[in-house]
């Protein structure tokens, strides 16, 4: 997956064009989950689900795969969802860093493949207390569906 | 000259309303209630089984979810039939999909603040997490051996769904 974003991003985004970024990632800044599959999110209930925020295994750790989109326009965010995949990015969840943080999970920046991409940390071993973070983070998203024009 | 105009939707009652009093009356309304639930309660147990045949054929390479996500195993797939199969009557069918771990996931949402999530997982093990309003949560592990744990049927029933 990082070899195939890699090339992505690369081919379609220069990196240079991109501000620098604080290496920390902020309480305040707004963060988002890009969603490729519409099993994810109930647009009628404004819901991104939990399943979405669920985290895959990288090594030995656990995590989710997400963008820092603070200071970016709605169409700025909806192009790196639509650059980081051949297919087209179907929604996006959005939650507040200080919301992630309440709940015991943190962001980490993981500028490299992207200097916006980071990642939600600190997910325990165990799967029902995964299930359980990432209800919460489902509580805390908003939801944003991509219509035809984005 | 005159159009006859004929109603597509066939209706079995003339009136929305059942204004007959008498006992035969309030039996055939009853039954037909019980008639009306039962083929809507099918149909939405043969979505679930629909969602489950597409997430096994979804889950059958590495990286489904092109995020490195793990294949499904064929025993967690016969494993999650026989847990639909085993849902008492009265539980509204859920949400069927897959994790990143290979594990089928079931889900009852009611809205952002009323959910339910379980992931049943090859070994059979039902890993569970719920929020039932503002400040109520609850999760755990439970086995499953071809019946559905209390502890599941007791947070699908808090999340105090409407039939």
């Amino acid at each position: 997956m990082i070899r195939f974003l890699k090339q992505f991003l690369r081919r379609f985004i220069g990196s240079d064009l991109e501000p620098k970024l604080p290496v920390v990632v902020q309480p305040q800044e707004l963060i988002a989950r890009f969603i490729f599959s519409r099993e994810h999110f109930a647009e009628t209930l404004g819901l991104v689900k939990a399943k979405a925020f669920l985290p895959n295994k990288n090594g030995e750790v656990f995590e989710t795969s997400v963008f820092r989109i603070t200071t970016l326009s709605n169409d700025a965010i909806w192009e790196i969802g639509n650059k980081i995949r051949t297919e087209k990015v179907k929604a996006r969840g959005e939650v507040i860093h200080s919301a992630i943080q309440r709940i015991g999970l943190r962001v980490e920046s993981a500028p490299e493949d992207h200097p916006r991409h980071a990642v939600i940390v600190g997910w325990s071993g165990t799967k029902h207390e995964m299930l359980m973070l990432a209800t919460l983070l489902s509580k805390e998203a908003s939801l944003h569906v991509a219509h035809a024009t984005t | 000259m005159s159009a006859l105009a004929l109603n597509y939707v066939y209706q079995p009652f003339t009136r929305a309303v059942n204004t007959g009093s008498s006992p035969e009356s309030k039996q055939i309304e009853k039954n037909f209630k019980t008639i009306v639930y039962h083929f809507r309660n099918r149909a939405e147990r043969e979505r679930a089984f629909s969602e489950l045949a597409l997430a096994i054929e979804t889950g059958q390479k590495d990286n489904w979810d092109q995020y490195g996500a793990v294949k499904i195993d064929r025993r967690v797939s016969q494993l999650a039939c026989r847990f639909l199969n085993t849902l008492p009557s009265a539980v509204p069918a859920p949400e069927v999909g897959l994790d990143p771990d290979g594990e089928i996931s079931f889900a009852w949402i009611v809205s952002r603040e009323r959910q339910l999530s379980v992931s049943l997982s090859p070994e059979g093990l039902l890993s569970y997490a719920g929020i039932f309003g503002n400040n109520s949560t609850a999760h755990g592990t439970e086995g499953f051996d071809d019946t559905v744990p209390q502890a599941i049927l007791e947070a699908v029933h808090r999340l105090g769904f409407r039939a």
